[in-house]
């Protein structure tokens, strides 16, 4: 009997294992994913990976006004508690939004280190190779600038191998800015001078050389900071300044990188300017930078923007900030959300030259900006100590708004505290980094929280 | 093929034939059913204490040789009480006739593949029928389910009608992969999944949460549903066995006089529960406090840093309680249900047709609508070898719900004085949320779903038959959530999301059943195949900004699309499988079952996986020792499995690494692609091993029957989502885990009944189980995702947080643990302070029938523990708290548990600490039913058969601990996650009236 049994069950396994039954379970390519090596195996698919890097950074930018809430540059009128906890500097490390902020950039770096990896073994042409590797590696190092300068402790994430990256320590900042640095070198060396494809949304090599002078500047390479400003300063491609109203126009004369944005609307514009004429904005100019701005300042009156909304006979009067104009797609002309422009180049090497004890030719480069916004130029005489203050002051108010410049420049010279904790009750020193996200300390015990957390 | 099971038919035969031929005392008769005289064919007649047994044939008769002049013959058919009857040599002829049996261990018992009685089970299977279904008014039918059987733990967790409903059968084998147990309708798979998944954005912003497919299944279309719990019953199924098998039965058409029925019930329906908030005036006392504590005074600019518009703006005596005003409101519904069924001999028929429409508690317009027709063919040939099944079912659903849901966890803790509208008349869009506003924004869901089920068998000898079974299901959704611009904080884009998805699948399974008979042992074979072949298509497109605001079901008026998205999965299925039944004198039985799966889920090189387990059954109350010693044991039995089933609930291609393209994500006017998968080729089945004991007692003539269940499961290489910290880029890949875990529990059931006459019948049952779960090991722990989640020897769905050490009395702040365990500044985050899987849980009931009369009640319980919502210390952020904080502690309330009223924040300590663990063990009225049938002489009157009105009540209170930090005891706390959109359940009485004629 038994026999029997198991002689018919082994026919039938036979049976089930031939291949012909084996095709029995086999399914069809999925029509809606392609698999790696399909993409890096086509120049079009791989450069369209290399786009949605770019894409991915784009949409991290809309995390950047939150740090003008953790520093002195926004107030908020929402009473969402997550953005409270920004503007109060006590961000939980459960906060959705500081977990959408370092997952945003980290996903930037996983994209640029696939392309990086993946290429190398594909069959694609050794030009559009070393293209992609290099703006690779210029978003790794733009991600890495703002996660290293946000949350202080790292891991140093350069290969796409996820089962090895779980488990990543954090490695100090000098091991990261020695990454930044190369990268950004390697990069610089590779991109042309020229910009691919349409605007100037992907980067060249002034882009890398234009990070690259940031990084030194913040690494107190000042010598090195100076040189790579001036070369993209010299390269002509950018200067002499343009009016206020074109800055943050697409392809302005300024700008050195832009991210892109569907229909000229930078990803933000719904949630900086208010939809109706009756809406309070969410995001308001503290009275502090308010005040910055002296009557004569053309920034005030053309970056600021107000609103007055009256409610039971009470009307109360809100700044809000106005570089970009376009809320929605297609409202106007067309504007992009700016990553490296040359103002900031000019501040960079006034500031490096002023510490290198050049004080007049650092005067004349923060003359630049001041003499655009309509300000009375600094006098020659000018001592470097009252240089580095109106630098100081000029960064303030030229940049501010954009990228955490604010933040950064505070955190970098040591006056957060001095800064902050007169005006943020609850102030800790501790601030200066943000949590490292609750979750990622969850699915990966070898991070360690920051201090204070 | 065909060669092989003939010849191994032919050569078991030989054996039998070859007995016979010794044999002189002929005996022939015939079995019929002792209410109608119909024949009952191969019912199994066996000359007792011999070898000899043979089955009646199409038209119930028989002949059987004895050896001796006289004896003893036994007469058993399943369903049917066994008869034994003497003979000698003058017996001729004689007429059986078979008395249906009432008492339930000889009732049919599905199994997986066949049937057979309660009493010759082997596995471990607990059972509802259409009556206990019946008696209870719910839109799901697990919700019936629900306290009714030992080790199925049900929890409804989002009372909206057609929410979901989670169900966990023995406990929680997996650390992510689905839990949900494989569903079965008449034979065939039915996806009971929900159709979106969890993180997907239909679910993430629908107030509705997960559909669950469940709801397509009119409940009282169904006869029965039996939950398969342990290896034996659940190993046949292989691969997508391992959370256990819902198996549902619907009702089969009744030959006879052409019968018509109707019933209608109409009901309302509240909130089961509610939380217990502080009223104005505490939470005005405490914030005001909190300010004081902290030496700041309330400002009304908004730009300050201590603005208070709830001090100093709204209203300091008017207030609202918005958990109510949001979720307590009253909802009618009704349900309509008819049926016309007949036939003659040997063919019959049924149709049916059923109507529900229900509200929803919520606030808002709401409307939940349900209709469908089922209809059934049965025929046998005349010849009684060929049978036809054939079913199908079509139902359509369609929800239109108000969409409150971006802040529905903030809504409802929103201050008592929030206005919602500012003194000029505007909305008040404080805190980006207005509850009124927000019920503008609407979620409609339509679905249509068909089953079609075609079975068919064929005799080919007396003790060989040959069954196919076919179906085809296929269920489509088409859902849309509208966000009107008035229900967005101003500013904000108006945005529809459309949402379809359509999922089929067609499954063939060839079957061979054999019985053969060696002396006293009885012998059943079962080989099998399963094809499966599914399909799923869904496309999602979210659009912005409507310039008409009445069009905003149109995607052409949107200006623009902001995401557009469309997957397409296939999923094939194929499996062999074989069941050997050995049976000696009804007392010795064994069951073993084998089962090799492929799946086109898994790479290539791991789609194969084996399945089997074998069970043993001493039924000893058929021990002759016994049965003349002991007689009052009507019914022992002792039953043991082990064996090993596998789960494969994870997505389609997800062994490949791919990128997508996301078309509406544009970069330089181009198309961008983004990686959307990492790649693990390496992943593979999921496997349980369970080994189960039980123990089923029948005393004083099954007046008590007592049943008992020890199992202890363990499940290896869960295959998860693998959660990994976003640095790698991702946040989660498909993974096994190298995990063992481990559930243990028992289970025990008693049914009694007390008062049994003719006009007065008493009865009552009651069960409890209690679960255990445990991480066994864990393969390289420190450095995995889950190190801090889990700890080894800890029960998976552990409470992690902080320790709290009481309110330091002179201070008013809490004390927290440091890692060793004494107060400290810095506080240890990974502390156990509970777990959520239940201590204990079960229900108990009692029927009571007197005269025409019939009362049912029914309670559920549950020892468990639940992580409460308390977000905040008391008095920070504009935002009411729970009622308990308003006893904080004040110079004055030195003793208390609760920390002093401050505005700062304390991060994520305070929420995610021990004071915020409560326990939520409730007793729950599950079901009071009254009914009353009218007389019959009555009813000749006015020519009706039947005749039934009856009351109906779910729900209707609940013992627990209301001041606990939750909604409901059962669907917990109210979050944003679409598995966490816990809406409470409801409480619905009805009444109902039943009409036959």
């Amino acid at each position: 009997m038994k026999t029997y049994l198991s002689f018919a069950m082994a026919i039938l396994i036979m049976a089930f294992t031939s291949p012909g039954c084996k095709r029995l379970i086999e399914v069809p390519a999925s029509k809606s994913q392609i698999e790696v090596q399909t993409v890096f195996s086509d120049s079009t698919l791989a450069t369209s990976a290399l786009l949605g890097a770019y894409y991915s950074m784009t949409q991290s930018t809309v995390s950047f006004k939150y740090l003008s809430l953790y520093s002195d540059e926004y107030a908020q009128t929402s009473g969402d508690p997550s953005l409270d906890e920004f503007y109060s500097n006590q961000v939980r490390p459960d906060n959705p939004l500081n977990q959408s902020l370092w997952g945003n950039l980290f996903s930037v770096i996983y994209q640029a280190n696939a392309i990086i990896r993946e290429t190398s073994n594909s069959p694609l042409s050794p030009t559009l190779k070393n293209q992609l590797t290099a703006e690779a590696k210029f978003l790794r190092a733009f991600a890495n600038f703002y996660l290293v300068e946000l949350y202080g402790h790292i891991p140093l994430v350069i290969s796409p191998d996820v089962q090895e990256n779980k488990t990543a320590f954090q490695v100090d900042e000098p091991t990261i800015f020695r990454q930044i640095i190369q990268d950004l070198n390697d990069a610089k060396a590779t991109l042309q001078p020229s910009y691919k494809g349409s605007g100037k949304v992907r980067a060249n090599r002034w882009a890398a050389a234009a990070l690259l002078s940031r990084v030194y500047l913040f690494q107190n390479q000042h010598q090195q900071a100076a040189d790579e400003a001036t070369a993209v300063i010299s390269s002509g491609q950018y200067s002499p300044l343009g009016t206020l109203e074109t800055i943050f126009l697409a392809a302005s004369k300024e700008a050195i990188l832009q991210w892109w944005a569907t229909g000229g609307a930078i990803p933000d514009g719904s949630a900086l300017i208010p939809a109706a004429a009756t809406s309070v904005p969410t995001y308001v100019l503290t009275a502090g930078l308010k005040q910055a701005f002296t009557a004569v300042d053309l920034r005030g009156s053309k970056w600021i923007a107000t609103r007055t909304i009256s409610t039971s006979g009470n009307s109360t009067t809100y700044n809000y900030p106005s570089k970009y104009k376009n809320r929605t797609a297609n409202s106007g002309s067309a504007e992009y959300p700016m990553a490296l422009r040359l103002a900031e180049q000019y501040l960079i090497r006034a500031e490096a030259l002023a510490k290198l004890q050049r004080t007049s030719e650092a005067i004349a480069d923060v003359n630049q900006t001041r003499t655009r916004a309509g300000l009375c130029p600094l006098s020659a005489t000018t001592s470097q100590q009252d240089c580095l203050q109106a630098i100081a002051s000029e960064r303030r108010l030229e940049l501010y708004g954009e990228y955490a410049h604010r933040f950064l420049d505070l955190k970098r010279r040591g006056e957060l505290s001095a800064i902050l904790s007169p005006i943020k009750t609850g102030w800790k020193n501790t601030a200066s980094n943000l949590p490292i996200p609750q979750n990622e300390l969850i699915y990966n015990s070898n991070l360690k929280q920051n201090e204070g957390y | 093929m065909k060669k092989t099971i003939i010849f191994i038919v032919l050569a078991t035969l030989c054996p039998i034939l070859k007995l016979s031929a010794q044999t002189n005392n002929q005996i022939s008769g015939r079995v019929v059913t002792a209410n109608d005289g119909k024949a009952l064919p191969s019912a199994t007649i066996n000359i007792k204490n011999s070898n000899v047994t043979v089955q009646s044939a199409k038209d119930g008769t028989f002949t059987i040789l004895a050896k001796t002049a006289s004896g003893t013959l036994t007469i058993r058919y399943t369903g049917y009480q066994s008869q034994e009857i003497g003979f000698n040599t003058n017996t001729k002829t004689l007429e059986i006739k078979m008395q249906e049996a009432n008492n339930s261990f000889d009732d049919i018992q599905v199994i997986g593949y066949g049937k057979t009685t309660k009493r010759l089970n082997t596995g471990s299977i607990s059972t509802i029928n259409a009556k206990q279904i019946e008696e209870q008014p719910v839109t799901n039918v697990l919700s019936a389910l629900s306290g009714r059987m030992p080790g199925v733990f049900i929890q409804t967790t989002n009372g909206l009608p057609g929410g979901n409903i989670s169900v966990q059968i023995r406990g929680k084998g997996s650390i992510a992969a689905g839990t949900d147990p494989l569903y079965i309708v008449d034979g065939v798979p039915f996806e009971g999944a929900s159709p979106n998944g969890t993180n997907n954005a239909v679910s993430t912003n629908n107030i509705a949460g997960n559909i669950s497919p469940l709801n397509n299944i009119n409940p009282s279309d169904i006869e029965s549903i039996n939950v398969l719990k342990d290896a034996d019953a659940t190993a046949i199924y292989g691969s997508r066995g391992a959370n256990g098998v819902v198996l549902i039965t619907t009702k089969k058409a009744k030959a006879g006089e052409t019968q018509y029925s109707f019933n209608l019930q109409q009901g309302f329906s509240r909130a089961a529960s509610s939380p217990k908030l502080m009223n104005l005036q505490q939470y005005l006392e405490v914030r005001r406090e909190a300010f004081q504590n902290d030496n700041r005074i309330p400002s009304a600019d908004p730009t300050s840093t201590n603005y208070a518009p709830d001090l100093t703006l709204w209203s300091q005596t008017e207030g609202t309680d918005w958990p109510a005003y949001l979720l307590d409101n009253t909802a009618s519904f009704t349900d309509l249900q008819g049926s016309i069924s007949g036939g003659k001999n040997n063919t019959t028929f049924s149709v049916s047709g059923n109507y529900r429409s229900e509200g929803a508690i919520l606030a808002g317009v709401n409307n939940f609508q349900r209709g469908g027709i089922q209809t059934q063919l049965n025929h046998t040939s005349s010849n009684g070898k060929f049978t036809l099944n054939a079913r199908s079912s079509l139902t359509k659903q369609s929800s239109v719900f108000a969409n409150p849901v971006l802040n529905l966890d903030r809504s409802y803790l929103r201050p008592p004085n929030f206005p919602l509208l500012l003194a000029n008349g505007e909305i008040n869009w404080y805190g980006n949320s207005n509850i009124q506003a927000e019920l503008d924004a609407t979620s409609k869901t339509s679905t249509d779903n068909i089953i079609s089920n075609l079975a068919l068998s064929y005799q080919l000898l007396p003790s060989l038959s040959l069954k196919l079974n076919s179906g085809y299901t296929k269920t489509s959704y088409n859902q849309k959530l509208i966000f009107p611009s008035s229900s967005l904080p101003p500013g904000s884009l108006n945005t529809t999301s459309f949402s379809q998805n359509s999922g089929q699948s067609f499954i063939v399974e060839p079957q061979i059943d054999y019985h053969i008979r060696i002396k006293e042992l009885s012998v059943n074979l079962m080989a099998g195949a399963t094809y499966q072949n599914r399909t799923n298509d869904s496309q999602f497109i979210k659009a912005n900004d409507f310039k008409v605001a009445s069009l905003m079901e149109d995607l052409g008026s949107a200006y623009t699309i902001e995401s557009r998205q469309n997957t397409y999965s296939h999923y094939k299925y194929a499996s062999i499988f074989g069941r050997i039944n050995l049976n000696l004198k009804n007392q010795y039985l064994i069951n073993a079952t084998i089962r090799r799966d492929g799946s086109s889920r898994f790479g290539p090189g791991n789609r194969y996986g084996n399945f089997g387990s074998i069970g043993a059954a001493w039924v000893f109350s058929n021990n002759e020792f016994i049965k003349d010693n002991l007689s009052w044991i009507s019914h022992g039995k002792i039953r043991g499995s082990i064996g090993t089933s596998g789960n494969d609930q994870i997505g389609d291609y997800q062994y490949l690494s791919t990128y997508s393209s996301p078309g509406g994500n544009l970069y330089q006017d181009g198309v961008t692609i983004r990686p959307s998968r990492i790649s693990n080729d390496d992943f593979h089945w999921e496997s349980t091993t369970k080994a189960n004991i039980g123990l089923e007692i029948g005393l004083f003539k099954e007046k008590v029957l007592l049943t008992a269940d020890y199992y202890r499961s363990t499940s290896r290489d869960q295959l998860v989502s693998y959660s990994l910290p976003r640095l790698t880029g991702f946040s989660e890949y498909q993974a096994n885990l190298p995990a063992v875990i481990l559930n243990t529990g028992l289970e025990m059931s008693i049914e009694l009944k007390i008062i049994n006459r003719s006009n007065l019948n008493w009865s009552a049952q009651g069960n409890i189980s209690i679960p255990k779960n445990r991480l066994l090991s864990f393969e390289n722990f420190e450095n995995s995702s889950y190190a801090q989640l889990y700890k080894i020897g800890e029960d998976l769905t552990r409470i992690r947080g902080y320790q709290t050490l009481g309110v330091d009395p002179a201070t008013g702040n809490m004390i927290y643990a440091g890692q060793d365990g004494n107060a400290s500044t810095t506080p240890f985050d990974n502390f156990t302070l509970g777990k959520l899987t239940p201590d204990f849980y079960g229900g108990f009931g009692s029927s009571l029938t007197y005269q025409n009369f019939e009362l049912n009640v029914f309670a559920q319980f549950v020892r468990q523990q639940s992580k409460g919502d308390l977000k905040r210390l008391p008095g920070t952020g504009v935002f009411n708290n729970f009622a308990l904080t308003y006893q904080r502690w004040t110079p004055s309330n030195r003793s208390t548990t609760v920390p002093k009223a401050t505005l700062a924040s304390t991060g994520v300590i305070y929420p995610n600490s021990s004071a915020n663990v409560f326990n939520t063990s409730y007793l729950r009225l599950k079901n009071i039913s009254l009914s009353y049938r009218f007389k019959e002489a009555f009813l000749k009157q006015i020519k009706v058969n039947s005749l039934r009105l009856y009351a109906e009540a779910q729900n209707l209170f609940t013992i627990w601990n209301s001041d606990a930090a939750v909604f409901d005891p059962e669907s917990g706390v109210v979050s944003t996650t679409a598995l966490g959109r816990n809406i409470p359940p409801v409480k619905t009485i009805v009444l109902g009236l039943q009409l036959n004629f």
